[in-house]
């Protein structure tokens, strides 16, 4: 692997790290305890999704059957698949992460308009990462645009309520 | 389920769940969870919420 091929997953994880310090003072000011709950409950399921998915690759990845997917891509599906339960199902109990809870429309729109164009005329249709990028954006794009509209719903209910 | 206690405290005390929420710290789905009895809060929560809206805790959260 040459220096690039070094250089490049080094800054992808040190702005990944970067990223989990902001988030996590960022909730140390915004202390909400109903979303840490629903956020520890989402880990949960992620964890459990991604050992079952681990465990059915270690009895599918043996010398004697060729798949398509190469292990690291696997791998990669994988966390993909990990993250996209977590954060649908932190979307639907309303536990947002800061950008979804600030500009949950503007996430909405934009994860659901990237997935799809990722998904139907994307980099490369063949490639795993790419399918499981675009499969991430448009499945949590379209959980956030449906808890939007069933949140609004809610509020024109409770609005009648109050008056 | 639903208490209708606090939310009749906070719409005579003219708020919004999300001024509720704000004034307490807690996001506004927060507030719209705990009136619609899907989430039961910690006892900090109550006080918070307590103290906001001028009640006791006998009078919106004791059945």
């Amino acid at each position: 692997m040459d220096a690039l091929g070094l250089i490049f997953p080094a800054i992808i994880v040190v702005v990944i790290c970067l990223v989990f310090i902001a988030a996590e003072k960022q909730s140390a000011r915004n202390y909400d305890e109903r979303q840490l709950a629903f956020k520890g409950s989402g880990y949960k399921y992620a964890v459990f999704t991604m050992a079952v998915a681990l465990g059915a690759g270690s009895l599918l990845y043996d010398d004697t059957a060729p798949l398509p997917l190469s292990a690291g891509d696997y791998m990669y599906c994988t966390l993909a698949l990990g993250a996209c339960v977590f954060t649908v199902y932190a979307i639907w109990h309303e536990a947002y992460f800061n950008l979804h809870e600030k500009h949950p429309l503007t996430y909405g729109i934009t994860a659901t308009v990237v997935g799809a164009a990722c998904m139907f005329a994307g980099f490369n249709p063949t490639n795993p990462t790419s399918i499981g990028l675009a499969a991430f954006l448009l499945t949590t794009g379209i959980t956030q645009l449906v808890r939007l509209a069933l949140n609004r719903r809610d509020s024109a209910a409770d609005v009648e309520d109050d008056a | 389920m639903i208490n209708q206690r606090m939310k009749d405290a906070r719409v005579q005390k003219g708020y919004s769940q999300q001024r509720l929420a704000d004034l307490v710290g807690v996001s506004r789905q927060t507030i719209n969870a705990i009136e619609r009895g899907d989430y039961n809060p910690t006892i900090k929560l109550c006080v918070a919420i307590c103290r906001s809206l001028d009640r006791t805790l006998d009078q919106l959260f004791w059945e």
